[in-house]
C-alpha cells in the first residue's frame, strides 16, 4: 500500500495526540458492560480498607483502579496532583472543612448531604465531612482519629510512674525517665506531620471553644501573648531543650518511634489513635504482645481531653469528572461502603462503628483502651479543623523549631501570615 | 550520539573538537540540495511538537501564573503584579532557597567533576576489568533518582552502615548526617553527585581517549612528568567535555528536588530547601500562584548562570 508523502507525519502527530491524550485521560470503563473507578488511597490503608474495593469489585461488577499515595505527606502530594488538574473518581482525603475548602468543593466535589449515611450518623456530620457552605462532602466510616499517647506498660511501672494524662505530667515524669536512660516523648522529625501533634493539640486543650471564630474575625492571632496556640510551641521547645524527646528527632520516623515504645527504649508516642495497627505490624502480628505492652490515654493540656479529628482513612470523597457513568459508579461505592458492606468492614477492620445498625467488633485490648478514652471524653474537635488553611504550613515550621533556626513565636507568627494568605484567597470577611 | 541527562532530556555530547558533536556534521542527503531538507524537515514535526506541548508550552504558561492570585481555594485566576514576590519574600521562602540551591548545585558539580575526572582517568584504557567496572560505576545513573534518596536516607542513618562502618575505626561513631544542619545539605548533595558520576565519567573518557597520543609521547620524550601532561595537555583538550559536564552538573542541580524530597524532605530545619522543594511546599498550601513564581526564579536561575558559563567555557575551547 502506497501512502501520500503528507501521511506519515499527520500519522505522527495523531500518534503524539493520542499518547498525550491517554495521559491524560481517566479510565473511562474497562470490560464491556463495567465502569474502571480510579482511586486515590492512602498508603496507610488497613488490609479491612483495601478489602472494600475487591468486595465492591465482586458485588458491582465493575473495576477499581488503585492509586497510591504516601502516607508521609498525603495531603500535600494529593492536594499538588489535584493542582495539576488530575482527578479521581474516588479519594481519601481529611474530612474537616479547612481541607476540604482547599478542594474547592462547589466546583469540584459531588454533594452527598442527602445520602442516607449523613442521618445514620448520629452527629457526625454535624462538624466533620462538610464544607463552609453547608454541603456534606465525605462519607466518614472509620472512628475518629484520637490524639493522645501510646505509653509502654513496663516502662512506666518500672520506674514507679502512671500513664500521664496530661501533657504537664509527661514533663514531670521527664527527670525520673531520662535517669533511667530511657526516652520519655518518642518524636519523629523524619516523618514531618507528627511533630505538630503536640502543639496542636496542647494548643486546643488551652483554648476557648470560639477561639478559632476569633482568629477568623481578626479579634486575636495565633502570635498573640496569650495564644494558645503559642503555649504549645513553647511547651514543645521546652520539652526538647530539655532532653525528654527523642535523640534521632530530626531523622526518626513514626514507624521508628512506634518501634521504640514497643521495645521500652522510649515511654511515650503523641500521636492519634489510627496508627495502632502499626504497634500490631512492629510486633509481627502479634496482637497480645501489644496489648500486654502498650497502653493508650488521651490527654490534654492540664486536664485530661478526648481531642479528636475525623481521619483521612475511610473518608471518602467524590470528585466531579465530568463523566456522568463514573459519577455515578462513585456514588454506588459509596452507598456500598456506608451501607451494604459496612457490618463486614467493621467487623473486619476491629474499628468501632459510626452508623448506626451496626454493632461493635470483637477487638483487641488496645482498641477498647482507645474507645473508652474516647468514650470518657470530653471529646473536642482539634483547633486547625475550622481555621482557613488548615495551618498544613506548620510541618516545615516544626522542623526548622526542632533544628533551632526559629522560636516558637515566629513559628506562631508565620503561621498567622499563611492563615491570612489563605483566609484572602477563600474571600472571608474582613481578609 | 546522544545520552540522557539528568532531567531525563537528551543531549549532545560534544566532540573533542570545539564546536562539533560526536554525532559529527549532518550527512548529505541522496541528492542533497534544499528540496530534500525540506523533505526531511517534515520528520522533525514530531519533536516540534514535543518540545512545545510539553516544554514551551508549560514555560509560557508558568510565567502568566507567577502573576496571578491562582489559589486552590478558587477558580477566578487573576493577573496580581508582584505580589506573590513580596509574599514569598515576606515569608522568607525566596532568597534563603536560592542560597540553598545555589550551593547544592555548586557542591554536586564538584563532587561529580573533581571524582568524574579521577574516574575517567583510572578507566581510560578499553580492557574488560575496566569495562568492569565502568559499568559498576554507571549502574546508579540507571536508578530513579526517588530510589537513591530513599537508599541514602537508610544508609546514612544515625545507627546505619556508614556509621557503622565509620565505627570500626572510631568506635562509637554517632552522626545524623541527614540529620544535622551542618552536614545536611553537603550529603544531599553527594547523593545527586552519586547519581550522576557515571555519566560524567563516560564524557571524560570518550575526551581523555581522544588526545593525540603523539602529542602525549612527545611530552613523554620531552621530559614530561605524569602530571605535567596531564594538567599541561590532556585537561585543556578536555575542554569540550568539561564545559559539557561543568554545564550540565551545575544547571541540571538547579533543578534538584526528588533526591531532596527523597532524603531530607528539605529538613532539617530549611537547610537542604531548595527551590523545588519549597515550590512544592507552596502548591501543597495551595498557593499555586506562589509556585508558579518559584518556578519561574528556577528558569531565570538557569539563564542567568547557564549563558554566560557556556559563553565563557567555550572561548575556553577555542583557546585550547
Amino acid at each position: 500500500m502506497r501512502h501520500s508523502p503528507h501521511v506519515l507525519p499527520a500519522v505522527a502527530l495523531i500518534g503524539v495526540a493520542g499518547l498525550a491524550l491517554s495521559g491524560c485521560s481517566g479510565s473511562s470503563g474497562g470490560d464491556s458492560g463495567s465502569t474502571t473507578l480510579t482511586v486515590w488511597y492512602n498508603t496507610q490503608d488497613s488490609d479491612a480498607l483495601l478489602d472494600v474495593y475487591s468486595a465492591y469489585e465482586k458485588s458491582s461488577g465493575n473495576k477499581v483502579d488503585l492509586v497510591p499515595i504516601s502516607s508521609d505527606g498525603y495531603e500535600d502530594s494529593l492536594l499538588t496532583k489535584w493542582a495539576a488538574g488530575d482527578r479521581p473518581d474516588l479519594m481519601e482525603f481529611s474530612p474537616t472543612s479547612s481541607y476540604i475548602s482547599m478542594l474547592n468543593p462547589t466546583e469540584n466535589l459531588q454533594d452527598l448531604s442527602d445520602e442516607d449515611f449523613v442521618d445514620a450518623s448520629g452527629e457526625l456530620y454535624d462538624g466533620s465531612g462538610r464544607g463552609l457552605d453547608g454541603k456534606v462532602y465525605s462519607a466518614i466510616t472509620n472512628f475518629p482519629e484520637v490524639w493522645g499517647v501510646y505509653y509502654n506498660k513496663d516502662v512506666l511501672a518500672a520506674n514507679g510512674l502512671e500513664p500521664a494524662t496530661t501533657v504537664d505530667e509527661i514533663q514531670a515524669q521527664c527527670a525520673t525517665l531520662s535517669g533511667a536512660g530511657i526516652t520519655t516523648l518518642a518524636e519523629a522529625g523524619g516523618s514531618g506531620w507528627p511533630t505538630a501533634s503536640l502543639p496542636l493539640l496542647y494548643g486546643t486543650s488551652m483554648s476557648d471553644d470560639d477561639w478559632a471564630g476569633t482568629i477568623i474575625d481578626r479579634s486575636a492571632s495565633l502570635g498573640d501573648s496569650d495564644s494558645p496556640l503559642l503555649a504549645g510551641l513553647d511547651e514543645y521547645e521546652t520539652l526538647l531543650t530539655d532532653g525528654c524527646m527523642s535523640p534521632d528527632i530530626s531523622t526518626a520516623t513514626f514507624e521508628d518511634n512506634v518501634a521504640d515504645v514497643l521495645s521500652g527504649e522510649a515511654a511515650y508516642q503523641l500521636i492519634h489513635s489510627n496508627i495502632a495497627p502499626v504497634y500490631v505490624d512492629a510486633a509481627n502480628g502479634d496482637s497480645a504482645k501489644v496489648d500486654a505492652t502498650i497502653g493508650f490515654s488521651t490527654v490534654g493540656a492540664a486536664s485530661k481531653e478526648a481531642l479528636i479529628q475525623p481521619g483521612i482513612l475511610g473518608s471518602y470523597f467524590a470528585p466531579k469528572t465530568g463523566d456522568s457513568t463514573r459519577e455515578a459508579a462513585a456514588l454506588d461505592f459509596i452507598r456500598f461502603a456506608t451501607g451494604e458492606n459496612y457490618p463486614s468492614y467493621i467487623e473486619q477492620s476491629g474499628t468501632f462503628p459510626l452508623i448506626e445498625g451496626t454493632d461493635d467488633p470483637e477487638t483487641s485490648e488496645l482498641m477498647k483502651q482507645i474507645k473508652a478514652a474516647y468514650d470518657e471524653g470530653p471529646v473536642r474537635a482539634l483547633l486547625q479543623t475550622d481555621l482557613p488553611g488548615a495551618m498544613n504550613g506548620i510541618t516545615p515550621l516544626m522542623s526548622e523549631l526542632i533544628a533551632g533556626q526559629t522560636s516558637p513565636q515566629d513559628v506562631a507568627d508565620q503561621l498567622q501570615t499563611e492563615l491570612g494568605t489563605a483566609a484572602k484567597a477563600q474571600g472571608l470577611e474582613g481578609w | 550520539m546522544t545520552v540522557s541527562n539528568r532531567t531525563g532530556r537528551r543531549a549532545a555530547v560534544p566532540s573533542l573538537r570545539a564546536g562539533r558533536t560526536i554525532s559529527g556534521p549532518p550527512r548529505p542527503g541522496p541528492r542533497g540540495g534544499s528540496g530534500t531538507l525540506r523533505g526531511l524537515a517534515k520528520f522533525a514535526v514530531p519533536a516540534y511538537v514535543l518540545v512545545g506541548v510539553f516544554f514551551l508550552l508549560p514555560q509560557v504558561l508558568n510565567l502568566y501564573f507567577a502573576f496571578t492570585n491562582w489559589t486552590t481555594y478558587s477558580s477566578a485566576i487573576t493577573f496580581n503584579g508582584w505580589d506573590n514576590i513580596a509574599l514569598l519574600m515576606e515569608q522568607g521562602s525566596l532568597l534563603h532557597p536560592v542560597v540553598v540551591t545555589v550551593l547544592y548545585a555548586l557542591i554536586a558539580m564538584a563532587f561529580q567533576n573533581v571524582i568524574g575526572l579521577s574516574l575517567a582517568y583510572a578507566l581510560r584504557d578499553s580492557n574488560r576489568v575496566n569495562g568492569f567496572f565502568r559499568s559498576i560505576f554507571f549502574i546508579p545513573v540507571l536508578i530513579s533518582p526517588l530510589a537513591v534518596g530513599y537508599i541514602w536516607r537508610g544508609l546514612l542513618k544515625p545507627d546505619g552502615p556508614v556509621n557503622d562502618f565509620i565505627g570500626i575505626v572510631v568506635p562509637g561513631f554517632d552522626w545524623a548526617w541527614l540529620g544535622e544542619p551542618s552536614t545536611a545539605l553537603a550529603a544531599v548533595a553527594f547523593m545527586d553527585a552519586w547519581k550522576w558520576i557515571g555519566l560524567t565519567t563516560v564524557v571524560y573518557i570518550a575526551g581523555i581517549n581522544a588526545v593525540p597520543g603523539d602529542v602525549l609521547e612527545a611530552a613523554r620524550l620531552d621530559g614530561a612528568s605524569a602530571w605535567t601532561s596531564f594538567w599541561r595537555i590532556t585537561f585543556p583538550l578536555l575542554a569540550p567535555a568539561f564545559t559539557f559536564n561543568v554545564v550540565s552538573t551545575l544547571v541540571g542541580a538547579f533543578s534538584a528536588y526528588d533526591v531532596i524530597q527523597a532524603s531530607t524532605g528539605g529538613g532539617p530545619g530549611d537547610s537542604t530547601r531548595a527551590l523545588y522543594v519549597e515550590l512544592r511546599m507552596q502548591w501543597a498550601q495551595g498557593n499555586f500562584g506562589t509556585g508558579s513564581a518559584l518556578g519561574l526564579v528556577v528558569t531565570l536561575l538557569v539563564v542567568v548562570v547557564a549563558v554566560p558559563l557556556v559563553w565563557y567555557l567555550r572561548r575556553r575551547e577555542l583557546r585550547a
